[in-house]
C-alpha cells in the first residue's frame, strides 16, 4: 500500500515516524517524508497505524 | 515578423505590442457591437467546437497546461448545476495577458465562458479577478453590463490580491465560502472535490475557444499571448508557431530569460533565441511571461530578490512550503550577499529538492524549479559569489516584483 499526506492537514505532530519509523522520516521542520514505492507486509501494517494515530487525520491511503 | 502597434495599457510601464494581422492582437478595446460586427454570433450548435477542441487540445494558457475539453469533460461527467468560471486573477507578478485581453478583447471571453458554462451545463458564470487590478475589473464590469443577459447569468467575483489565489483549489474553495487557499487535491479526485462541478479556465483560454468556434478546425492556427518583460516595461505580444525567442528582443541584449513565470525556468540567451516560443520544440511557456534579464546584471541576485517575494507570498498553509520557502529564500540571500557563501549553493539544492511536490499547490514546486535553473544558468555568478565577488556592472533590479496583498 501508498500513502499520501494532505499538507494543509498535516501541522507536524510526528506521529507517524513514531508509528512507522522504517517507512517515514521526518523533514528538518517536522513534516513527513513518505515512501514513494509501496509498502506490503508488516510495512504495510505500520503504515495502516500512522494513518490510524495521525491526530489531525492528515494521511490517507493510496492504493 | 512582430508588428510594433503599441498603446499604453497601464501606462507607463506596460504596453500592448502586438501582431499585426492576428484576431487578438490589435490594441483597442472592443466593444459589443464592434465585437458583433468583427466576429459574428458565437455558433449555437457546440458539437463541432467540442470536436475542434478535442482535436487541437487548445487549452492550458492559464500555465498548467490541461487542455480545455479534459476539463469540460471531467466537469459534464459530475452533472449539471455547477459553476464555469473565467480566470481573470494574474497572480503572476509580471503577466499582464489577461489584463491586456480583458482590456481588449473581453467579449471573446465572455464567449468562450458562455459556450464552457452551456457545454457543462451550469447553473451560473463567473468572472474571477483579483480585487486590486482596478482597470481589469473596470473593463470586465463593462463587458458584462453591456452584453445583456446570455444563457447562463454571469457574475463578478473579487478575490485577494495573492499569488496563490488564482489557484484552482483556491477558487473552488472562495466560491463555496471559505479563504480563497489552495486546498488538497487527493490522487484521482476531482480538483473541486465534492459537491458541484466548477470548472476554471484561463481568461486566454476562453478567448481562443470562442475563436475557435468560428473559425473551425480548418481556421485554427495554434498562437499565444506572451508577456515580454524588457528593461522595465512590460508587452504584451501574440506569437505564432513561427516565431522565436530572438524576435521578442528589443533594443536589448540579454544575458538570459526567465521563461513562464517567477515558477518557470531560466534559460541562457545564446541558447534561447534560436528555439521556437510555440510547438513540441519550445520550451515549456507556463503563464506566458517571458522576462528578459539585461547583460550586466546579476542573475544570483535577481534569483534572491523573487525567491524572497515567492517566500512571502506562501499560503503558509503546508509545513514544507511555510518553513522551507524562507529557508530557501535565505540561502538564495546569503549567496547573493556574498558572505559565508561557499556552502551555499549545496544547501539550496537541499532545499529546492525538500520543497518540491509538497504542497497542496504548485507554488513551492515553480519556486524550487526556477532555483535549480538559476544555478544552471547562472553558474559564472554562483562561482564569483562563493569567491566573494559579483559580476555585475549595476546593481539595478530589473524584475517586477510587487508589494505584497496590493495592486499592481
Amino acid at each position: 500500500m501508498r500513502v499520501e499526506v494532505d499538507p494543509t492537514r498535516c501541522d507536524g505532530v510526528g506521529m507517524c515516524a513514531y508509528l512507522a519509523p522504517d517507512a517515514i522520516a521526518l523533514d528538518r521542520w517536522g513534516f513527513p517524508l513518505l515512501p514513494r514505492a509501496p509498502r506490503s507486509g508488516a510495512g504495510g501494517a505500520a503504515l495502516e497505524r500512522a494513518i490510524a494515530g495521525c491526530p489531525r487525520s492528515a494521511l490517507r491511503r493510496v492504493d | 515578423m512582430i508588428a510594433t502597434t503599441e498603446v499604453g495599457l497601464r501606462a507607463p510601464e506596460l504596453a500592448f505590442e502586438a501582431l499585426a494581422p492576428r484576431p487578438l492582437s490589435t490594441p483597442v478595446r472592443m466593444g459589443i457591437q464592434e465585437h458583433r460586427a468583427l466576429f459574428g454570433p458565437m455558433p449555437l450548435d457546440l458539437r463541432p467546437l467540442v470536436q475542434a477542441l478535442a482535436a487541437t487540445g487548445l487549452g492550458g494558457y492559464g500555465g498548467a497546461g490541461v487542455a480545455a475539453i479534459r476539463k469540460w469533460e471531467s466537469a459534464a461527467r459530475d452533472g449539471a448545476g455547477g459553476i464555469a468560471v473565467a480566470n481573470a486573477a494574474e497572480g503572476e507578478p509580471a503577466s499582464a495577458k489577461d489584463a491586456a485581453i480583458w482590456q481588449t478583447r473581453p467579449h471573446l471571453v465572455l464567449d468562450g465562458l458562455e459556450a464552457a458554462a452551456v457545454a457543462i451545463g451550469a447553473a451560473e458564470s463567473v468572472v474571477w479577478v483579483h480585487g486590486g487590478d482596478r482597470e481589469t475589473v473596470h473593463a470586465i464590469e463593462r463587458a458584462v453590463g453591456e452584453r445583456g443577459p446570455g444563457l447562463v447569468p454571469v457574475r463578478v467575483v473579487h478575490g485577494p490580491d495573492r499569488y496563490v489565489s488564482g489557484e484552482h483549489s483556491a477558487i473552488v474553495r472562495a466560491l463555496r465560502g471559505g479563504a480563497a487557499v489552495p486546498r488538497f487535491r487527493p490522487t484521482g479526485a476531482r480538483s473541486w472535490v465534492g459537491g458541484a462541478p466548477v470548472l476554471v479556465n484561463n481568461s486566454e483560454t476562453l478567448a481562443r475557444v470562442a475563436l475557435l468556434a468560428r473559425t473551425g478546425l480548418a481556421g485554427h492556427r495554434e498562437a499565444a499571448l506572451v508577456t515580454v518583460v524588457d528593461a522595465g516595461v512590460r508587452r504584451v505580444r501574440e506569437v505564432d508557431a513561427g516565431d522565436r525567442y530572438g524576435d521578442l528582443r528589443g533594443a536589448s541584449s540579454p544575458a538570459a530569460a526567465l521563461v513562464g513565470g517567477y515558477g518557470g525556468r531560466w534559460h541562457d540567451w545564446r541558447e534561447l533565441a534560436e528555439r521556437p516560443l510555440l510547438g513540441a520544440q519550445a520550451p515549456e511557456l507556463g503563464a506566458g511571461v517571458v522576462a528578459l534579464l539585461p547583460e550586466g546584471v546579476c542573475g544570483v541576485c535577481e534569483t534572491a530578490r523573487i525567491a524572497d517575494w515567492m517566500a512571502a507570498e506562501s499560503a503558509r498553509s503546508c509545513g514544507p512550503c511555510r518553513f522551507g520557502l524562507p529557508e530557501l529564500a535565505d540561502a538564495l540571500d546569503v549567496l547573493a550577499a556574498r558572505g559565508r557563501a561557499g556552502r551555499a549553493p549545496a544547501r539550496i539544492g537541499t532545499l529546492a529538492d525538500l520543497v518540491d511536490g509538497r504542497g497542496a499547490c504548485a507554488h513551492p514546486d515553480g519556486v524550487a524549479r526556477m532555483v535549480r535553473s538559476a544555478l544552471r544558468v547562472f553558474g559564472d555568478d554562483v562561482t564569483a559569489h562563493r569567491a566573494g565577488r559579483c559580476l555585475a556592472r549595476t546593481q539595478a533590479s530589473v524584475l517586477p516584483l510587487p508589494r505584497h496583498g496590493r495592486a499592481r
